[in-house]
């Protein structure tokens, strides 16, 4: 998962490609259009354009792509961090954030050490039972 | 090593050293710190004689270098986009007193030319704004999200023109290509000038996971210490030995790590389960070995008269 700022950057890259590929598809795809109505129409056996309707549905579904893909833009644009936030601000939060790490870890080696002295306890009391059961067996 | 003669060398493998490593012996070394001891400078040492490759180069003197036929600058700075002779689209200052529609997208018939069709170009003079803006990039507000919204739809707007254009008067094609490249070099331009800001914004995001973690860690080790602590007083403590009871934190279920060292012996003392809990943090040295004794004798006994029955 790449950063807010990228993942616009590469929509906006994707929305150009987008926007050459539709292009490129509506000159490559399209049919031959007569310039009067006397013309005879032309045909090239190279050529072999989609019907109409086929066309007709790539470009719907070729622009609505690009409408998805701006709307996607727009709302990373709208969730992107810290808008608003002052360079001071943010770097009073981080201060009293390692701060508070700071403690935090403290806190943390500290449980860590009971949880130590807890575990040897528990450690010397099974020893001790297993010992009195042998000593009481006969 | 040194004597054999450079014609031997292999072309295809790793290049050979550079030829001054010779002057690297360690007498020169030596040498060239007894002399910089001596109060030498740089400069007068590199006119001895064997001494000139010991001493670093001096940093080059130009602004900037070239590499893979691109100039670059030495030190990293904020190019401003009209440092590299692209159009400004935005407000540098996203000041509260300057209307928001007046950037993007404006009447644009000058630009595109009086043929065109009656699409709006998203190109903006403004040139006269140039003046009195300073260089302060840093502060992200929300009408710099705004700009940058407005220039996305300034930018499919310019598609659609583009394409009328190819169909209409594809004479005039390049000039919109060019608008188009200027609105995303623009938003490329803003969304980089975001980037300080968004990495010191992770920063806090990280620190804030972090601090969730440990504190997730520190309750983890503190329930299960609790959890073993009170299975271990249930099973031992006599009434007599009660102390600090408190049975506001009472947690019964003693799972976890708690049942698994208890193992085989609670099992065998639960009738001694409904005694008074005991408040773990009173747990002094003392007191565990008194608590010691008495959880063997219990456990012990337990056992045995289990075998027994």
């Amino acid at each position: 998962m790449t950063d807010r700022l990228t993942q616009l950057q590469i929509c906006l890259d994707q929305l150009m490609d987008m926007f050459f590929a539709s292009l490129t598809y509506v000159d490559q795809s399209h049919d031959s259009v007569k310039l009067t109505e006397s013309d005879p129409k032309q045909v090239d056996a190279d050529h072999d354009p989609p019907s109409e309707f086929d066309f007709h549905s790539n470009l719907q579904e070729l622009s609505t792509d690009i409408i998805l893909k701006t709307k996607q833009i727009l709302t990373i644009i709208d969730t992107l961090p810290g808008v608003g936030v002052s360079k001071e601000e943010q770097l009073k939060k981080i201060e009293n954030l390692s701060k508070e790490l700071e403690t935090l870890e403290i806190r943390k080696k500290q449980a860590i050490v009971k949880k130590e002295k807890l575990t040897e306890f528990v450690n010397s009391l099974i020893l001790q039972v297993s010992q009195g059961i042998a000593e009481t067996r006969d | 090593m040194a004597d054999q003669p450079p014609e031997d060398l292999i072309s295809s493998l790793y290049p050979p050293p550079p030829p001054y490593v010779k002057f690297f012996t360690n007498e020169n070394v030596a040498k060239v710190k007894q002399l910089q001891k001596e109060g030498k400078t740089n400069d007068d040492i590199s006119e001895l004689k064997n001494l000139r490759f010991l001493v670093p180069p001096k940093p080059p003197a130009r602004v900037n270098y070239r590499s893979f036929g691109d100039i670059w600058n030495f030190e990293d700075k904020f190019i401003s986009l009209k440092d590299s002779g692209i159009q400004q689209l935005y407000d540098n200052i996203p000041t509260t007193g300057r209307a928001k529609g007046e950037t993007v997208p404006a009447a644009g018939a000058d630009v595109v030319g009086e043929t065109v069709t009656d699409g709006t170009a998203a190109l903006k003079d403004n040139k006269e704004d140039e003046d009195d803006k300073e260089e302060e990039e840093e502060i992200f507000t929300q009408e710099r999200i705004d700009e940058l919204k407005k220039m996305t739809k300034s930018l499919l707007l310019n598609f659609l023109e583009l394409i009328g254009l190819i169909s209409k008067n594809p004479k005039y094609v390049f000039e919109k290509i060019e608008q188009i490249r200027i609105i995303l070099i623009n938003l490329h331009h803003l969304l980089n000038s975001y980037r300080l800001h968004q990495s010191r914004e992770s920063l806090i995001l990280k620190y804030e996971e972090k601090i969730a973690d440990t504190l997730a860690t520190i309750d983890n080790i503190e329930k299960t210490c609790d959890a073993v602590e009170k299975k271990i007083k249930m099973s031992t403590v006599p009434d007599d030995m009660q102390l600090n009871t408190n049975t506001a934190t009472t947690n019964t279920s003693a799972g976890g790590v708690g049942g698994d060292n208890q193992g085989g012996a609670g099992g065998s003392v639960d009738h001694n389960m409904d005694m008074d809990v005991m408040e773990s943090t009173s747990m002094d040295d003392k007191v565990i070995e008194e608590l010691k004794k008495e959880a063997v004798k219990n456990l012990t006994e337990s056992l045995t008269n289990q075998r027994v029955v």
